[in-house]
């Protein structure tokens, strides 16, 4: 592990709104890739508030006296059914950064409010492509592993290891072609794109808000901020909740080394984004060598 | 209904809460008893924070001296949390076995009480969690004297180190001065000054510091521990409650306001009423002070008070962006 300050984030005083430009690129960034794999999703139709998904029962491993394999057919078909509750029919018009930004500005929360998002949406892949999961829905996930992750395990260790993961999303010049390889032929129930991104962002802030800080809000606050009807977030909330398995605890180290994964990708990303605009620089520069000789004219285009 | 809430029969209810009813439950199959906690779903509140710590933490809390978490239920409007049967709390325990019905309990069972609920508290503290509500009917005890922590519902983890902290914690008798003061960047020993309240009252029956609001309750602690100043507290005037015009009061002996306690247990009630919280003694100090000795077999009994280890305190604080939203 790096250990030079600059590769740590500061997570008590970096400033959110710098925070939430990071997150919000990362995201899209992890979106854009999911759309293109999988351009035909939702031909299903499928828009979540399934009434099956009304019961649940988590870490059911107590009191239940089903077979685990009619337990798991159930836990996997209620798993599908909480994660459909997110797409939407359409992709909301408002972009990552300004819904993000609008959330900070009408309910505003710290940076690990922001930051735990990525945990927990880390957290719900993990949980829901480890190949235990299938549903018809999908064909890529967030960056799953192969590593295998039990729905019922207690052992938070699992979790321990979210790197390996996390890179899949930074690593930009084989991200894409990654996530293909791992996982050409195994289907994903948890996607993360366009059309429940939104939503998985507001029930994650909702959820994280409640829990992380003493100041939050009620929900019929984070419906309107988060642009959808009460009852659908109460719902999502819940969907939200069960998927995670109500694990909420995030420890301060694993906190940080999402921070620092995520300091990262900003930097490898303005990187190769400086690259590029040194890049057309150049070709600038070139051109108007080129034309150098035309003096007091140059760069004018009025004629 | 959902068919896992039917796997349990509903008997009499045990208590009612400001957001539960708590029911004694029969598993079917097992037979065996659960406490069932029904959390109504509020449209407008979604579900309650209250809710989503106690059941967040305590799937992670799993310890003998914490109520057990079995399962988590829930449907639309309804989460019912199924717990571990106990039998009563600790106020009614203290009601029903007190002795001439004072409510005090005999020494050695205050002592066995207090033990595990300094090892409930230490389990808490190394796993980074703030219960913030200790008080003897979150204390559950069962007929095998087992002593367990409950209610976790205003807890909150600690040591990321940006976040508002409410100072809105603890029901006022067991609430900490410097809580009571305004502090807002606690930590550990708030639940420290909680635990030394709790001794106190099982020694006499009666809470130490019955306090009617902030401010009776601050004169109450006063009253008793002495008035802090600058000499006594260096900082205490900085505190947003802080007042120069306290009514001025000198330490009491605590020995007389407390007769049935012994040498060994006053010492210990000492270090957790300390009224600068950094001073505080702290869970894993407190179980290996010599009044545990019979518990902590071959421990030596020196080093109890090594005020060496600091608190951990959150390093930053972001001042108030906000307020609870009616």
């Amino acid at each position: 592990m790096p250990t030079s300050p600059e590769d740590h984030l500061n997570i008590a005083e970096h400033p959110v709104q710098d925070l939430l430009l990071m997150l919000s690129a990362l995201l899209q960034k992890i979106v854009e890739a999911n759309d293109k794999l999988r351009p035909d999703h939702y031909s299903a139709g499928s828009t979540g508030r399934d009434p099956s998904s009304n019961g649940f029962h988590s870490n059911s491993n107590h009191h239940t006296h089903q077979t685990s394999k009619q337990q798991h057919h159930l836990e996997q078909s209620k798993y599908t059914a909480n994660v459909l509750a997110f797409h939407g029919r359409n992709i909301p018009a408002i972009s990552l950064n300004a819904y993000l930004t609008r959330i900070l500005k009408y309910c505003p929360v710290t940076n690990e409010v922001f930051l735990s998002l990525l945990v927990y949406f880390d957290r719900i892949a993990k949980r829901a492509n480890n190949g235990e999961f299938n549903s018809t829905f999908g064909t890529t996930g967030t960056g799953a592993s192969s590593e295998n992750y039990k729905m019922d395990d207690d052992d938070d260790d699992k979790m321990a290891d979210a790197d390996s993961d996390f890179n899949d999303y930074t690593d930009s010049s084989s991200g894409n072609s990654r996530i293909n390889n791992n996982n050409n032929n195994k289907q994903q129930s948890f996607v993360m794109d366009s059309y429940n991104i939104h939503r998985l962002i507001i029930s994650g802030i909702t959820v994280a808000s409640k829990f992380f800080s003493d100041v939050f809000y009620k929900n019929s606050r984070y419906a309107k901020v988060g642009g959808l009807p009460l009852d659908e977030l109460n719902h999502l909330e819940l969907q939200f909740l069960s998927l995670l398995d109500f694990k909420l605890m995030i420890q301060v180290e694993e906190m940080c080394r999402y921070g620092d994964l995520l300091l990262k990708f900003w930097k490898r990303e303005q990187m190769a984004e400086n690259g590029s605009h040194l890049l057309n620089h150049q070709k600038l520069g070139d051109n108007s060598d080129d034309h150098g000789h035309d003096d007091g004219n140059s760069g004018s285009g009025h004629n | 209904m959902s068919a896992s809430s039917s796997q349990f029969q509903q008997l009499e209810k045990l208590g009612e809460g400001t957001y539960a009813t708590v029911y004694k439950g029969r598993n079917r199959a097992l037979g065996t008893l659960v406490a069932l906690k029904e959390i109504n779903l509020d449209s407008e509140e979604g579900t309650p924070s209250t809710a989503i710590r106690e059941i967040s933490l305590m799937k992670e809390l799993k310890h003998e001296n914490i109520v057990t978490l079995y399962d988590v239920i829930h449907t639309e409007n309804k989460l019912t949390l199924v717990f571990e049967y106990m039998d009563k709390d600790l106020k009614r325990y203290m009601d029903t076995n007190g002795y001439n019905s004072s409510g005090a309990l005999e020494s050695h069972i205050i002592k066995s009480f207090m033990f595990q609920l300094l090892r409930g508290i230490m389990f808490c503290h190394d796993n980074r969690v703030l219960h913030r509500d200790l008080k003897p009917q979150n204390l559950l005890i069962n007929s095998k004297g087992e002593l367990k922590i409950g209610d976790f519902g205003l807890a909150r983890a600690f040591g990321i180190p940006v976040n508002t902290f409410s100072n809105e914690v603890v029901t006022l008798w067991y609430r900490a001065p410097d809580v009571l003061l305004g502090s807002r960047n606690y930590s550990t020993s708030i639940d420290m000054w909680s635990a030394g309240c709790i001794l106190a009252e099982m020694f006499t029956g009666k809470p130490l510091f019955p306090g009617s609001s902030n401010e009776d309750q601050l004169l109450k602690i006063f009253r008793i521990m002495g008035t802090p100043n600058e000499r006594t507290w260096p900082g205490v005037t900085n505190y947003p409650n802080y007042r120069s015009n306290f009514n001025v009061f000198i330490p009491q002996d605590l020995r007389i306001l407390i007769p049935s306690i012994d040498n060994l247990a006053l010492n210990l009630l000492q270090g957790l009423l300390q009224m600068r919280p950094e001073l505080r003694t702290s869970a894993r100090q407190c179980l290996q002070h010599p009044w545990f000795s019979e518990y902590t077999s071959g421990a030596p009994a020196q080093g109890v008070y090594d005020m060496h280890q600091q608190v951990q305190m959150p390093q930053q604080q972001v001042p108030g962006y906000g307020y609870q939203m009616q």
